[in-house]
């Protein structure tokens, strides 16, 4: 009897279907999303410029990332006022809004609270609201965070925009040029030099914690060496001193070990090396006649792939940390360099050369879907923002006849090769790192 | 030979001492097998060989409407977005923001639903129809009137012709078969009792009946023909109106930006659309995906796809309105196949 009645249910369950149209889309529009940042609310004239400094700074970062258009403030129909209380999201739809951020500013003393609210404008829901408490000082990193929490909760994707970029500001000539240590938010603000000019330093490159910086200096002339340097105390000390010249340092994803390129005079090639910071020894990874360069850790850090002319033209090889499992994985023409992990794990930007040209190129991990994203006269030293999404890299002009230009600026440009911007210095500019994620 | 042949043949000798009791099995056998050959018929042995046809390729027979809709639907969408400017604009009054905000406080959906139910009810759209098919059945009762004596009818009569406003095919009838209802009382000559008057009546009644009997015929067939019609019509959507709508909502499809996609991914939606083509907001929901929730883009992807059926832009859908029962409910399959980036 039972069986006979849940039959009876299971047929009439399925036959029961309703009916309904049914449409498949493939193909959608690539374009960046409209999005309303309101100024956030106040009660007076310094919250008030707060509010606007800080609105300001998120509605920039997420320009510049590509994806998103802020919508001119002057269309805006609610009031802040009006806002604080309620959105009145049909008002935003008719400005095409599709995400509205809102937000609040009080200030106690030299402490600031901030606020901000994230809405979906079509399906009229909130999807973000956070409070920050800080200094008044630091309104400049809430921006940022906020800015990555947003950029986080509509793509999916980790925020790039609490970040700081250190490279080597260039002044003079080509043939007397002057190489300082400079650093700067990624929106080019707070910027300062790290050294003052008096020797050269090349590739600098950032800890994990984006506290210290490890570079490569020629303060001892003739015999370069790779030191760290802390960036909060100015203290800076020499990694290891060798009988032949260390190069092209960076850490480990852990930060307790840096990896480096140790050329032997005796030998005269260059090998890749491991150190120990808090033992100082090293190991040595690589052993054959060429010359290997450029190495740059996997980000679970058990990897490592660097660039080397075993093969009689410089290629890239990855190679597991104790030397075994060596694979080239670059396979086109050209010439390969500086090969730089991606945060993700999923892909290796790097410089090539081929026919007279530079470019900025990408590949997965095993060197398949190679593709080139920028390309110039000379172009080199591809550097990852923290999400994996953008990259640095810089530019050097031609040198005219009469010894004019060839200067080098800093660019970032899109994983997928649009969305190429000049990143603005005080001075020309080269090598760039970006920084991890600091909060 | 033969002869001998036929003499020791068992199956004749067996016929020459068929017995009485027997006969009516033989007779029913021989029916049988005459009933069967006629039925199968007789193999022909010289026919030539069945010739060899190969696989017959499937052809899907599309119905294309004879003009296409694209164009002059272009024109509606003009006007359409006009439209939707000024109403958008008349949203600012403070009575459609209040309904807003009280939506917003009670953080309902179903509140949402209540009151665009309320304003657009479906009676609305009933009328519509109505009026539409109203003038054709006026002109038929015009016709007939005429061919009626008059003079003859009592205004009574008249009276029920002229009420019928078909509100729907249905109601017409039930309001033809109440005029005749209503025919048959009448020859009540109480007034008179004259004879000829009752048989002038009685004649009038009769071509009256019969004017009512061919009109109703007359009318039957005509709204046969209709439904054939309109079911003929509402039976499916035409490619080019299936290929509009998906033209209207590629253009409000706007990619998750940033978020990685892998080939093979999908989203399927489903979602109630209103008659009068705007969505039940709170209808839209995902019904299918091979998403995984832990995939740090599951929330980007699906909301991208929830979001091209409230884009305003895409509201109203282009769909057309008289097949109502074919789109009331929508299932849409956001196919990342093509949209592979990073």
């Amino acid at each position: 009897m039972i069986k006979n009645v849940i039959y009876l249910f299971l047929t009439l369950f399925f036959s029961l279907k309703v009916f309904a149209l049914e449409v498949t889309l493939t193909q959608g529009t690539v374009k960046p999303t409209p999005i309303a940042v309101t100024e956030f609310f106040y009660n007076d004239d310094k919250e008030e410029k707060i509010g606007k400094n800080i609105s300001t700074v998120i509605s920039d970062n997420l320009e510049r990332s590509g994806l998103f258009i802020p919508i001119d403030k002057k269309a805006f129909i609610q009031t802040i006022d009006s806002l604080a209380v309620q959105p009145k999201f049909e008002q935003w739809k008719v400005i095409k809004a599709q995400h509205l951020i809102a937000g609040k500013v009080i200030k106690k003393n030299d402490k600031i609270s901030v606020e901000f609210r994230l809405y979906d404008v079509f399906s009229q829901k909130q999807l973000l609201g956070k409070k920050y408490e800080t200094s008044e000082k630091n309104w400049r990193r809430v921006s940022h965070i906020i800015s990555d929490a947003i950029f986080e909760r509509i793509t999916g994707e980790g925020g790039y925009f609490d970040t700081r970029i250190v490279y080597v500001a260039e002044t003079g000539t080509k043939e007397n040029r002057k190489k300082r240590l400079a650093i700067m938010d990624q929106d080019q603000e707070g910027h300062r030099f790290l050294s003052d000019g008096s020797y050269l330093v090349l590739t600098p490159r950032f800890s994990p914690n984006s506290q210290k910086i490890t570079y490569m200096s020629y303060i001892t002339r003739n015999s370069p060496r790779v030191y760290i340097l802390d960036i909060e105390t100015g203290k800076q000390e020499i990694v290891g001193e060798f009988p032949g010249m260390t190069f092209a340092p960076r850490f480990s994803p852990d930060g307790k070990k840096i990896i480096m390129s140790y050329s032997d005079p005796n030998v005269g090639n260059s090998e890749i090396y491991i150190m120990d910071l808090a033992t100082r020894v090293s190991k040595r990874v690589t052993n054959s006649s060429a010359i290997d360069v450029s190495a740059s850790f996997s980000p679970k850090g058990n990897k490592i792939v660097f660039n080397s002319d075993r093969s009689g033209r410089r290629h890239l090889y990855v190679v597991d940390i104790d030397g075994k499992n060596l694979k080239r994985i670059s396979r086109e023409g050209g010439s390969y360099y500086t090969p730089v992990w991606s945060p993700r794990g999923d892909m290796i930007a790097f410089t090539k050369q081929e026919g007279g040209q530079f470019y900025i190129g990408v590949m997965e991990k095993d060197g398949s879907n190679e593709r080139m994203i920028a390309k110039s006269f000379h172009v080199e030293g591809p550097t990852w923002a923290p999400n994996g999404r953008y990259l640095l890299y810089f530019k050097e002009e031609r040198t005219a006849e009469d010894g004019s230009g060839g200067e080098s600026s800093l660019y970032s440009i899109d994983l997928t090769g649009f969305n190429e911007r000049k990143i603005l210095t005080p001075l020309g500019g080269s090598d760039p790192a970006w920084s991890p994620l600091m909060h | 030979m033969s002869v001998l042949l036929l003499r020791n043949n068992k199956f004749l000798h067996y016929f020459n001492n068929i017995g009485s009791d027997s006969i009516g099995l033989f007779f029913s056998f021989l029916f049988h097998f005459i009933i069967l050959l006629l039925a199968i018929g007789i193999p022909n042995f010289f026919a030539k060989p069945p010739i060899y046809v190969p696989n017959i390729i499937p052809v899907e027979i599309l119905n294309v409407t004879d003009v296409t809709s694209v164009p002059k639907k272009v024109e509606k969408d003009n006007k359409e977005k006009i439209s939707e400017k000024v109403t958008e604009t008349k949203k600012f009054n403070s009575s459609e923001n209040r309904e807003i905000e009280k939506i917003q406080v009670k953080e309902k959906p179903i509140v949402e639903e209540k009151t665009i139910s309320e304003i657009k009810t479906p009676k609305d759209d009933i009328i519509i129809e109505k009026k539409k098919e109203a003038p054709i059945k006026l002109e038929k009762e015009k016709k007939i009137i005429p061919n009626e004596k008059i003079e003859v009818l009592p205004s009574k009569k008249i009276k029920p012709k002229i009420k019928p406003k078909p509100q729907n095919e249905i109601n017409v009838e039930e309001k033809k078969s109440d005029v005749v209802v209503k025919a048959q009382p009448k020859p009540k000559p109480k007034p008179e009792f004259n004879i000829a008057s009752m048989l002038k009546d009685l004649r009038n009644e009769k071509a009256t009946q019969q004017n009512e009997t061919e009109e109703k015929i007359e009318k039957k067939e005509d709204i046969s023909e209709q439904k054939d019609e309109t079911t003929k019509k509402n039976v499916q959507l035409s490619i080019s109106e299936i290929d509009l709508l998906r033209q209207q909502l590629t253009s409000c499809w706007i990619a998750p930006a940033g978020a990685v996609i892998e080939r093979g991914m999908f989203v399927k939606i489903s979602a109630k659309i209103q008659q009068n083509r705007k969505i039940y907001n709170e209808s839209v929901r995902i019904i299918d995906t091979n998403i995984s929730n832990t995939n740090p883009f599951y929330g980007p992807i699906t909301e991208s796809a929830m979001r091209t059926l409230l884009n305003p832009d895409c509201i109203p859908l282009k769909l057309p309105e008289k097949k109502y029962n074919l789109w009331k409910n929508l299932t849409i399959t956001f196919d990342y196949s093509i949209m592979k980036g990073y």
